[in-house]
């Protein structure tokens, strides 16, 4: 077994894993499991909690999706770790004025910044246009490098399955 | 596995949504806003998670117990 990996996860593979009738669930869900399977730890941040919040204003449907994206957390043993809000902030801002994202996307800058912050390896997101992206990652990659910050890779639940059954297995 | 395309998928639709809330919520905040809005988020969100990690833990025991 490789060394340890920390893998930040985007609201939207939390939501495809806890919710049965959804068109991705079934890859998320292997995906989760390989993961736990290499040992690797599993985390979100403040910007994931600042999305799940807002379920509460959906009224049922919104209550019923965060009861289950709730319960997908010790199912899968994913930890909530603590973010500075103003380093996370400042850094978002960052990205946004190089331009790696429209300001129309800020709250995905926000989960990059949390994902770099925390020194996570991967962050995993269903997004590949804006999240899982390679021209938006060495956008996030340029920043943080010049900041003297950890690189981070952006891809999606499936790219890494594939890479743990390849490369970890 | 058929190749499910990402807006296919419901939970990356309400995702995008509650993206777009976020972003409205934050993008002009200032860092004392910023905090305030994660402080709400926490009061809101971290004592369910802490009910729903009890179930899963309840749920767990009753079906190791048989």
């Amino acid at each position: 077994m490789g060394e340890e990996k920390l893998v930040y996860l985007d609201g939207n593979v939390l939501l495809a894993a806890s919710t049965l009738e959804d068109k991705l669930h079934d890859e998320t869900v292997e995906f989760l499991q390989l993961v736990q399977q290499a040992d690797w730890k599993l985390i979100i941040g403040t910007p994931i909690l600042l999305e799940l919040e807002q379920l509460l204003y959906l009224g049922d449907m919104g209550w019923f999706r965060l009861r289950h994206a709730l319960a997908a957390l010790p199912k899968y043993d994913i930890r909530i770790v603590e973010d500075d809000h103003k380093a996370v902030l400042e850094l978002a801002r960052q990205y946004l004025e190089e331009k790696v994202l429209s300001q129309r996307y800020f709250a995905n800058l926000l989960v990059f910044a949390s994902a770099t912050l925390a020194k996570a390896d991967y962050l995993v997101s269903w997004d590949s246009r804006r999240v899982a992206n390679k021209s938006v990652v060495n956008a996030v990659n340029r920043v943080n490098v010049n900041r003297k910050l950890p690189e981070i890779e952006a891809v999606t639940p499936k790219r890494l399955a594939q890479i743990i059954k390849e490369e970890v297995l | 596995m058929a190749k499910v395309r990402e807006e296919e998928s419901l939970s990356f639709l309400l995702d995008e949504k509650l993206k777009e809330f976020v972003t409205e919520n934050t993008l002009k905040a200032k860092y004392e806003e910023y905090e305030e809005a994660v402080k709400l988020a926490k009061e809101a969100v971290l004592p369910l998670a802490r009910v729903m990690e009890k179930s899963v833990k309840i749920v767990r025991m009753l079906l190791l117990s048989g």
